[in-house]
């Protein structure tokens, strides 16, 4: 998938991101796509570039204990592709709420 | 496992099992990760629900329904395989192949011709010994022989077949064939057809279904149902264009009416087989039921039994079965019986056993050409090696390990084989087209070589097989390389130039002795087929026409018209222009003739299953100086030998030497029955010259001829000697013709044709095992040749100082050319000694030859010397001119 044109459902997930949902589960909750549609999404914003991914840090996991998750952070480029794609899909400008204060988790 | 390395607890649980589970097929370097994100987030989900046990199933089904999502997400990962090892290798390869477009070419080619060649012959094995015959369950046909103190394989009589068909318990059909030709006479132009007579289970022992109409059956061997013929697909889509209502149609055999009551399927193959009989193949055009009365012959044999066994009989069982039936025959019917067994033989082994040596022969050859390829190659990998080890020293030492650099030179050598392989697909599926064209006739099943799965499957392994033999040696040297070392000594160090050297030099050795035990094979089977062509046939092969004809029995019945004919016939053909003589006979020399007869010799007596005998022929008088057969005593036959003069015959030298040694035959007499009477005696008048029954059969059958004007038989030979033979053939039509317009002439060909064809089998073997000898000497040339010029590479910068201090241009030369010739003097010792082992298993092939021939073995290997010489002369010449200036700044 080259940069520029994303299609609704990668818009949907990328905007999912950009709203503070930045785990995959979560991203399946909140945009009602499939897991099997949603990871490779990730998979390809990542490649062009529009988000980055990272690993939460490990004395978070470690207290659970559970192994450390990996979140998405939506880049500037991304930013800007988003803002596009929304115009594109008027539908997404009043979808999505705004996830809660909770503190970004810190990076790995 | 990496979980609990990062603290965490072993699963148990069912999702986090199938994460597992799908890892599996995400590409490994990318697995750790993937699998560490998956379950990180499931166990996340786990805790938020609260854990496993605690859970309801309405979780416990939503943790699993998100897990398989997972399935997915991996199958998307696969595109990012193509940056694995493995495929990085293949394309690191390629590129190195293609850096260097001459190398991969010479070495392409080299394989391709190995491989190819493998493969074309290997096909050759396949469709000729391999593949079952083209029949129902072709294990269970056999083939059975009458076997007698001095005929192991004899064919079968009449009367005899039909007590062993209703007495047997080992066979499910039993049935006879024998070769019967027939003249198909329509709109007024005869044409001569191949036919068998057969008895009514014929096609069941074949399995052979008709397409129209229905097979023969026992009932159709009763006189009143004789007049039926089958004819075979080609006859009936050529002469009758396919008809559909031809079933029950009367067609004129040979002047008599027959009713057509079955067309058969394409593509039925004959049997084979060599009495009476024709060759393998769609070779038969109709088949007519033979007559079997109860009182049928059992002195004539003269029909090829075939069978089918029935399910879980052994050969060795139907044999002991039909050997019990024989005993009891003999001692019914002493008179013909005493003293005759049975022989039964898988109908494989007695159509293709006799090809075996010839094929494992070519096998074993090509497979030599391989080697030598492969040693070639392996050579020119091991020289790119050393001039690539800064590149590998500076791999290593940026973190590939010795496995991972072993692992991509063998994937070079891979490569380079796989595309070995194809380009010699490629000559293979070329190689066969030619061969199935220019095949000789003693070579079966031609016609069933083809390329099929098993063929590729051979040629994949035999690349994969090759590129690991010629690719491991390199891969392994190159493996050792050390990047402090190697930059240090600026180039090399001594050992390990040493023992690069040494794995040269004893592979370009193995090489030439490889080359050299092919030449003498070629060499061997070169003098043996000369020998052949030198030998006397006894007969003159040269300026004879032939051709047959058959005068049918409806209107030739009186043999006085019979020999009216033929005495007009030679008359006619005598008188054209250009004719030195024309003579009439029942068989040509090396054609496959067998026909026997006993006789008691006036004055002795024999044992009544063991008395004299020999070949008969049918001549007339002049046929012998047509075709060349010397008179040795006596004299030849004249027009006065006919029917109602006293009965005469000749007989040839075997004959004579064999009853009466010493003494001259001339004069002698000999009859055919048991009481004769004094018009039953025959007088022996000449002594001719003997005929081989083959050019590579070591002596003669004795045998005798019958004036044809006096013991008259009605399938005749013509045979002409005139100048121009081949432009004599309508001229000799014509007076047929005009003789009888309803009678074909058939197979006309001149005797060179003949004994051309009858030495096909030999001839096909020497060139395609000269081929190969060429190939492997070309080849042998070549790796001589790069290794030296390797070694002047290396060792400039010392011919340049010897120069520099004096060394004359000799000096070099000698230098130079004596380490060349060392090894190839080496590899030829090593070869002799390797071909004498070795050539023993072709002494079936050769002709008056033996197998360790001392002049073949020495004149092959000067030969080799000579051609490692020019080899070797070409890099000396070059080190010779090297000039110590330029040679001693470098580096």
């Amino acid at each position: 998938m080259g940069k520029g044109f994303l299609t609704f459902s990668t818009t949907v997930i990328l905007q999912a991101v950009a709203n503070g949902y930045l785990y995959g589960f979560d991203i399946i909750d909140i945009s009602g796509l499939p897991g099997g549609t949603v990871y490779p999404a990730l998979r390809r914003l990542e490649d062009t570039g529009y988000l980055s991914s990272k690993w939460e840090k490990q004395s978070i996991a470690q207290a659970a204990p559970r192994p450390p998750r990996k979140y998405y952070e939506v880049t500037r480029a991304g930013r800007e592709a988003l803002s596009e794609a929304v115009k594109r899909y008027r539908l997404l400008e009043q979808t999505q709420p705004i996830k809660g204060r909770d503190p970004k988790p810190s990076r790995a | 496992m990496f979980l609990r390395s990062r603290g965490i607890r072993p699963f148990r649980n069912p999702h986090l099992r199938l994460i597992a589970l799908v890892g599996l097929i995400v590409p490994s370097r990318l697995r750790a990760d993937w699998r560490q994100e998956w379950e990180a987030e499931l166990r996340y989900r786990e805790a938020m629900l609260a854990d496993w046990e605690r859970l309801d199933w309405q979780s416990r089904l939503h943790l699993l329904q998100r897990s398989t999502g997972a399935f997915w997400d991996a199958l998307w990962l696969q595109h990012l395989r193509l940056e694995e090892e493995v495929f990085q290798d293949l394309r690191y390869g390629a590129r190195m192949l293609l850096k260097k477009p001459g190398f991969t070419i010479i070495t392409v080619l080299m394989l391709a011709l190995g491989i190819g060649a493998n493969t074309s012959i290997f096909s050759v094995v396949n469709g000729v010994l391999l593949k079952p015959l083209p029949y129902h369950a072709p294990e269970e046909l056999i083939r059975a022989f009458e076997r007698t103190q001095g005929q192991p394989k004899f064919p079968m009589a009449l009367g005899n077949f039909q007590d062993y068909r209703e007495q047997n318990t080992t066979l499910a059909t039993l049935a006879l064939f024998t070769r019967s030709d027939v003249d198909l006479t329509r709109d007024n132009i005869p044409e001569r057809l191949t036919a068998l007579g057969v008895t009514g289970e014929f096609f069941d022992v074949l399995g052979a279904q008709p397409l129209l109409g229905r097979a023969f059956r026992r009932g159709d061997e009763l006189p009143e149902n004789n007049a039926v013929a089958i004819f075979s697909n080609s006859l009936w889509q050529r002469d009758f264009d396919g008809d559909p209502g031809i079933i029950g149609k009367t067609v004129n055999l040979s002047g008599r009416p027959f009713t057509v009551v079955g067309v058969m399927q394409p593509g039925l193959q004959h049997v084979g087989g060599d009495y009476r009989s024709l060759p393998h193949g769609e070779s038969v055009d109709v088949w007519w039921p033979l007559e079997l009365r109860p009182q049928a012959g059992r002195g004539a044999h003269f029909c090829n039994a075939v069978g089918r066994m029935k399910t879980g009989v052994s050969v060795a069982q139907a044999e002991a079965d039909f050997n019990v039936i024989a005993s009891r025959l003999a001692q019914q019917y002493p008179r013909s019986n005493e003293g005759w067994g049975i022989r039964i033989e898988p109908l494989h082994e007695e159509l293709v056993g006799s090809t075996r040596t010839t094929l494992w022969v070519l096998l074993g050859a090509v497979f030599f050409v391989l080697l030598i390829a492969c040693v070639n190659v392996a050579n020119l990998l091991l020289a790119r090696a050393t001039a690539r080890e800064r590149e590998m020293a500076v791999r290593s030492a940026m973190g590939a390990g010795r496995a991972r650099i072993v692992r991509q030179l063998l994937t070079e050598g891979l490569l380079l084989a796989g595309l070995g392989g194809v380009a010699g697909i490629t000559l293979a599926f070329w190689a066969i087209r030619a061969l199935r064209a220019l095949g000789p006739e003693q070579l079966p099943r031609l016609q069933s070589v083809s390329i099929d799965g098993r063929i590729l499957l051979f040629t994949l392994a035999l690349s994969l097989v090759t590129g690991i033999l010629f690719g491991l040696a390199p891969a392994l040297q190159a493996g050792r390389i050390n990047l402090n070392e190697l930059l240090k000594e600026g180039g090399r160090s001594a050992s390990r130039g040493m023992r690069l050297r040494r794995l040269r030099d004893a592979l370009v050795i193995v090489e030439v002795a490889l080359a050299l035990v092919l030449m003498v094979g070629a060499g061997l089977l070169m003098r043996g087929f000369w020998k052949l062509q030198q030998a006397d046939p006894g007969f003159s092969t040269e300026g004879v026409l032939t051709a047959s004809l058959t005068l049918p029995g409806a209107r030739y019945r009186e043999p006085a018209k019979s020999v009216a004919f033929q005495e007009q016939l030679l008359d006619r053909l005598a008188a054209l222009p250009g004719v030195q003589a024309a003579g009439l006979t029942s068989d040509l020399p090396w054609t496959g003739y067998d026909e026997n007869a006993g006789f008691n010799i006036e004055g002795r007596t024999s044992a009544p299953n063991d008395g004299p005998g020999g070949r008969y022929h049918y001549s007339s008088p002049d046929y012998f100086r047509a075709v060349g057969i010397p008179l040795i005593a006596g004299r030849f036959f004249t027009r006065a030998d006919r029917v109602g003069a006293q009965r005469v015959v000749l007989i040839n030298q075997s004959l004579a030497s064999r009853y009466w040694p010493g003494e001259s035959a001339v004069g002698k007499r000999f009859t055919f029955s048991s009481q004769p009477k004094e018009a039953d005696w025959f007088n022996i008048v000449g002594v001719v010259g003997d005929v081989k029954d083959f050019p590579a059969s070591a002596s003669a059958v004795p045998a005798f001829y019958w004036p044809v004007l006096q013991q008259t038989t009605r399938q005749l030979i013509v045979a002409v000697r005139a100048n121009a033979p081949s432009s004599m053939a309508d001229r000799v039509r014509n007076e047929v013709r005009a003789l009888d317009p309803d009678l074909p002439l058939a197979d006309v060909r001149t005797l060179e044709t003949i004994s051309s064809a009858a030495v096909a089998g030999q001839r096909f073997t020497l060139w395609l095992v000269g081929l190969f000898a060429l190939i492997a000497l070309v080849l042998a040339a070549v790796g001589i040749y790069s290794v030296l010029s390797y070694l002047v590479a290396q060792r400039t910068q010392e011919i340049g100082i010897r120069v520099a201090l004096g060394a004359r241009t000799s000096d070099v030369l000698r230098l130079v050319i004596g380490q060349g010739m060392t090894l190839a003097l080496g590899g030829v010792a090593l070869g002799v000694v390797g071909a004498l082992c070795l050539t023993g298993l072709m002494q079936k092939l050769l002709y008056g030859l033996s197998a360790t021939d001392p002049w073949t073995f020495s004149a092959i290997a000067l030969l080799l010397t000579v051609v490692a010489l020019v080899a070797c002369y070409l890099p000396a010449r070059r080190a010779a001119r090297v000039d110590p200036m330029t040679a001693l700044r470098d580096e």
